[in-house]
């Protein structure tokens, strides 16, 4: 169950075992279940309109935002794409203020992954009338990748008195059979049974370097790989009143996941201040326990014009009920939260150049409770589409976010993270 | 509690629309009487104008959604969003029965969006019923070439159409 200990956990075991802890710190530590949130993005179209797609999805994306959509697509339809992340984390001292006792240094780490996303496929059944189409594919639609870096310093003797790393890779893929139907010229229905399959894999090295006040030298790796399994089924209806408005729906049902943990421990201290050769400890676990996310509700609505397309969408879910069997409940009550998460998008369509650009914006808060939040997760997007030869699709996208830890009052601290993703989509229509 | 409520609605909702019946068909239902007959169009559901009256202002087999008039200017955009990938058939072959004339295979498929009873250009011909162990000697394609162009029906419904936006006004 513990994912991340963030700076202010590292904060909390340094203090520890200098002897310095304060009471307060105790409010800092929170653990985070990674599989909560965390949706990566799918479709470079999807993710050019800054993930507005409930009601507006046209290609396999579809299977991921809102099944009923697969409806609108009449040809037989092979897709693929790719993802490109770079993540920048920066930590150490806020700025306003320079703070007289140990404190940390910035530093930064950054983190690429160039990852296969996506591959689907669409298979509209001919129908002599209304629209009957299925779909089967995968996602990847959680990513875990993330870096951490922090140095703190001892000001008086400018040595470093604690290096920190977390090093986390991984991610969920999603396999979907899907469905979608009309139920009347304007009214579409779908539905996706889905089986998520993934991994977790977590590395947390700690080193203290030889320390008079201690009087040790101390190595420690946490090892953490997490297998998830699991599945869940989510319906959706797209609804289009008239020509230029379209409403959508969906509901995901909670997502059962069965995590198989594998976990293992390396300690090494070395006595500086005495013959005493120091202390080793080194173990490996295994653990096992069963994990249930809440329902997942979502509403979407978009607007189109003779070239231009305007959509919005707004998830809700409250991860406060994320339960299961060998999960402390109470303690996921105390630390987590419901979140409304947001998406705003544009497309503009230039039919004589067979080129689409796109732009959007969206705000996925984190599920967690934290005061130190300076900044949630916000996301700039562009993208653009292109036709060939009225058989395939080009689409790419970016998204760029920010977000930020602070802690301005007592340790004037940061933990500041940006994210540059890559969306890369290709699609062929038979 | 509230999980299992939102499951029972679901499974209401799933229960209904299948007793319900559905408005997606997947093939013309079956008519009393007509089992023997055999239609031969040389257009994709030309026939259906026989039964249907109303068949130009209702989107019979076609596709009924909203899409934008730059769809008829720019073939392509058409083709690839929303010209469903079995009319291919009858649009430039001979599967099905239906019958393909190799001069206009390219006219057709670059007009690929406009639905098979648009009147226009190529224009639109009458159905032709073949009566089973009818006593007329006739080809298939002999009976097409005796067809009247100039009599074409439902012009002045499609206009109307139009007009609502139902499909997106053609240029000419």
């Amino acid at each position: 169950m513990l994912r991340r200990i963030p700076l202010y956990v590292i904060i909390l075991i340094f203090l520890f075992m200098t002897e310095g802890f304060c009471q307060e710190f105790t409010d800092y530590q929170y653990w985070e279940e990674t599989s909560a949130g965390n949706n990566f993005g799918v479709g470079a179209r999807a993710m050019g309109m800054g993930g507005a797609q409930i009601a507006t999805a046209n290609d396999a994306s579809a299977l991921v935002y809102n099944p009923a959509c697969l409806a609108k697509i009449k040809r037989i339809e092979f897709s693929g794409g790719m993802t490109h992340q770079r993540l920048k984390n920066e930590t150490g001292f806020a700025g306003r203020f320079q703070p007289s006792n140990p404190y940390f240094a910035n530093e930064s780490i950054i983190q690429s992954n160039t990852r296969f996303s996506s591959a689907n496929i669409v298979l509209p059944v001919p129908t002599y009338r209304g629209s009957l189409v299925f779909a089967l594919g995968v996602n990847r639609m959680k990513s875990f990748d993330r870096a951490f870096h922090s140095v703190y310093i001892d000001p008086s003797t400018g040595t470093t008195d604690l290096d920190a790393s977390i090093l986390e890779t991984g991610g969920i893929n999603m396999w979907s059979l899907g469905g979608a139907m009309d139920l009347s010229p304007s009214i579409s229905v779908g539905a996706t049974f889905n089986y998520w399959d993934g991994e977790d894999d977590i590395i947390q090295e700690y080193y203290i370097p030889p320390n008079d006040k201690l009087g040790y030298e101390v190595w420690e790796k946490n090892h953490y790989l997490d297998s998830y399994s699991g599945w869940n089924a989510k319906l959706g209806f797209l609804v289009q009143p008239n020509r230029f408005l379209s409403v959508g729906g969906i509901i995901d049902f909670p997502t059962k996941y069965t995590i198989d943990q594998e976990y293992s421990f390396y300690y090494d201290s070395l006595n500086i201040t005495s013959p005493d050769p120091g202390y080793t400890e080194e173990y490996t676990a295994l653990g096992e326990y069963d994990l249930t996310h809440p329902y997942s509700f979502g509403a979407g609505v978009a607007l189109a014009f003779k070239y231009v397309t305007f959509a919005g969408d707004i998830y809700y879910s409250d991860w406060a009920q994320m339960g299961g069997k060998g999960v402390d409940e109470k303690l996921i009550k105390e630390n987590y939260q419901e979140v409304f998460r947001w998406h705003l998008g544009a497309e503009f369509v230039m039919p004589e150049l067979s080129t689409t650009v796109r732009a959007g914006y969206y705000v996925d808060p984190i599920p967690f409770k934290t005061v130190y939040l300076e900044k949630d997760r916000r996301y700039l997007t562009f993208g653009a589409g292109f036709l060939i030869d009225q058989v395939l699709t080009l689409d790419i996208a970016w998204n760029h976010s920010f977000y930020e830890f602070r802690d301005d009052w007592s340790q004037f601290i940061k933990e500041s993270y940006s994210t540059d993703k890559i969306f890369v989509s290709l699609a062929y229509r038979l | 509690m509230r999980n299992r409520w939102v499951l029972m609605v679901t499974l209401l909702v799933i229960t209904g629309i299948f007793f319900a019946g559905c408005y997606t068909i997947m093939s013309h239902p079956r008519v009393e009487d007509e089992e023997g007959i055999t239609y031969q169009g040389r257009d994709y559901r030309e026939n259906c104008t026989t039964c249907h009256a109303d068949y130009h202002s209702y989107p019979y087999g076609y596709y009924y959604g909203y899409y934008p008039d730059y769809y008829w200017d720019y073939p392509r955009w058409g083709h690839y969003y929303v010209y469903p990938w079995w009319w291919d058939w009858y649009w430039s072959g001979d599967e099905g029965g239906v019958i393909g004339i190799e001069d206009q295979k390219i006219e057709k498929e670059r007009r690929s969006l406009e639905p098979p009873y648009v009147t226009g250009t190529r224009g639109v011909f009458p159905p032709v019923l073949i009566e089973p162990k009818s006593s007329r000697e006739t080809t298939t394609k002999g009976t097409i070439e005796k067809v009247d162009k100039e009599k074409q029906p439902e012009q002045k419904k499609e206009e109307t159409k139009e007009k609502e936006g139902k499909i997106p006004q053609k240029k000419r």
